[in-house]
């Protein structure tokens, strides 16, 4: 006998699961004003706007807070001892995105070609609440951007897709692409199927912010 | 609290009940704790991941039922630790809405370096809501020397009455063995159920020799044993240890075990926690039987 991951897994999938919805009911109506928000934000990058980080990067630094304070620190950290620690990185990512936004080094530009991918996975967070029901769980279950970690870490990989690559965007991925690969196998450990779903976002982000800087000539 | 078998099927359910309410009301297995001759029931009450729910008030709720369920049925020995998340404090409150019920042999562990133990003993101590402890024991080995020292001062201080050492998986046997030897604590847990054998060739019979108490983690493998033989059908003679249950077969082997004290198997659902403490009623099995049952589970 010798560890495996299960072992490290100190909670029931229905107890993680009800997580969502005791957060749901904790925050109503917040639901749809976020969601109605994000698919704004997916419609500006379609008609082929680009924002300015220097307010979008405040707001998503304020999703990145909320999501690590409230649910990750307080809600998650209930079950599970190391979610307060693992809520640092959402400060720190929360820190970097209003820092690196307010001083300009956050700038979502207009690409060559290819901008779906950032957009598809911006957009992916609006279908994201539709996992819990289609798990035969009930709606309250759903996880929602800004709210939830996963799909708020799903969007801002999205974003960074869809801004110009530098030393800081590459900072702020980090964050996003540890949360996913710690949700992916904690998802799977659990033998929870959207595990699969939290991976392929998670190698579809990556893909995404590296794919132009493979494609540049010399 | 005298428990009879017939109080423990009736609420666990008719189709429990109906094959063993014929046989003769007897009393709930109890087992010596050989420190001190003093009896506790067989059976147990874990509480990894299954008590972990954290403010959930509906989980709560349930847990509560369960705990209700399992002093019903006579109670016995609770055990937790300060890794299982919220579980301590799960326990805490069923403990104070049931107004703390007699029969409660409450077991946590030091699960830290031993220069903070007595800090996380005393948080420990809170989430409970108890007095003091009947069993402390030091989570699988974690600085064992200097924090057996701490239970032991805390023992002589009468704020203790049992130490005891922890393992799992069947992993650090040899280290556990060293433990028994030459600092032979009141209690040890380790793994053991009816395919996870291996403490039965040294382990056990040392426990024996030693006067040290054994609790027997994950009798169920963590849920997998029963999963798996729901699919098959129990032997003909299996009524001969009044066993009419999966579960039941599972708990009656290990509590048999001569150097056994108690198992504790983990649950969230009351009609499983009635199951597992109609395990410590009827005849239990012999040697050759326990070998029988091994055998006939190996062979499936
Ligand atoms: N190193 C250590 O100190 C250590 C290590 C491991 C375990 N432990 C202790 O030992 C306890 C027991 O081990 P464990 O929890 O790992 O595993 P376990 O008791 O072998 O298995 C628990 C699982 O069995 C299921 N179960 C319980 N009663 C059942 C029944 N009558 N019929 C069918 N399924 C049943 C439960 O599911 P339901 O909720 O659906 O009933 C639960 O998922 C732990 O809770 C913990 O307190 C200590």
């Amino acid at each position: 006998m010798s560890w495996t991951l299960e072992d490290l897994l100190l909670f029931s999938p229905q107890v993680y699961w009800r997580l969502f919805a005791l957060e749901n009911d904790a925050v109503w109506p917040a639901q749809p004003v976020v969601l109605a928000a994000a698919a704004l934000l997916a419609l500006t990058f379609i008609w082929g706007r680009r924002p300015s980080g220097r307010w979008l990067g405040p707001v998503l630094g304020a999703a990145w807070l909320w999501t690590g304070w409230q649910f990750v620190a307080l809600r998650y950290g209930t079950v599970n001892w190391v979610a307060p620690t693992l809520a640092w990185g959402f400060y720190a990512e929360a820190a970097l995105l209003v820092g690196l936004g307010l001083s300009g080094r956050l700038v979502f530009v207009q690409q060559e070609r290819g901008a779906w991918p950032g957009i598809g996975l911006v957009a992916a967070v609006l279908i994201w609440p539709v996992l819990a029901p289609l798990d035969g769980r009930p709606w309250r279950e759903a996880e929602i951007i800004a709210l939830a970690p996963d799909p708020t870490a799903v969007a801002t990989l999205g974003l960074l897709a869809l801004a110009e690559r530098s030393r800081w965007t590459a900072l702020l991925c980090i964050a996003p692409v540890l949360w996913l690969a710690v949700s992916t196998l904690t998802l799977v450990t659990m033998g929870a199927w959207q595990g699969w779903a939290v991976l392929a976002a998670l190698l579809a982000g990556l893909a995404a912010w590296v794919a132009p800087l493979v494609r540049k000539p010399g | 609290m005298r428990v009879t078998r017939r109080a423990v099927l009736v609420g666990a359910g008719a189709a429990l009940a109906a094959p063993a309410l014929g046989a003769s009301a007897g009393e709930a297995l109890s087992k010596r704790i050989p420190a001190t001759g003093e009896p506790v029931p067989a059976v147990g009450i874990g509480s990894w991941i299954t008590f972990n729910v954290g403010d959930d008030p509906l989980l709560r709720a349930e847990c509560r039922a369960v705990m209700a369920a399992f002093f019903e049925a006579g109670g016995g020995m609770v055990d937790s630790s300060p890794m299982y998340g919220s579980s301590q404090a799960v326990i805490g409150d069923a403990l104070a809405t049931l107004g703390h019920p007699a029969g409660l042999f409450s077991a946590d562990k030091v699960w830290i370096d031993a220069a903070d133990g007595p800090a996380q003993i005393a948080e420990t101590t809170r989430r409970w809501g108890v007095q003091r402890f009947d069993l402390l024991q030091v989570h699988n080995l974690i600085d064992w020397e200097a924090n057996l020292d701490t239970l032991e001062a805390m023992k002589a201080a009468g704020r203790l009455r049992y130490t005891g050492v922890t393992t799992s998986h069947g992993r650090r046997h040899e280290e556990l063995e060293e433990v028994m030897r030459s600092r032979p604590p009141d209690f040890v847990q380790l793994t053991y159920n009816i395919v996870d054998r291996e403490v039965e060739r040294r382990l056990l019979p040392l426990a024996l020799e030693q006067g040290i108490a054994v609790i027997c983690n994950r009798p169920f493998q963590r849920g997998r044993l029963p999963d798996w033989l729901a699919g098959h059908p129990l032997p003909g003679w299996a009524s001969e240890i009044g066993v009419s249950t999966w579960p039941q077969f599972l708990l009656k082997f290990i509590i048999s075990h001569p150097a056994v004290t108690a198992a504790i198997p983990a649950t969230r659902r009351v009609d499983h926690v009635r199951e597992n403490k109609s395990a410590a009623f009827g005849p239990m099995p012999d040697a050759a039987m326990r070998r029988r049952m091994a055998e006939h589970v190996e062979s499936l």
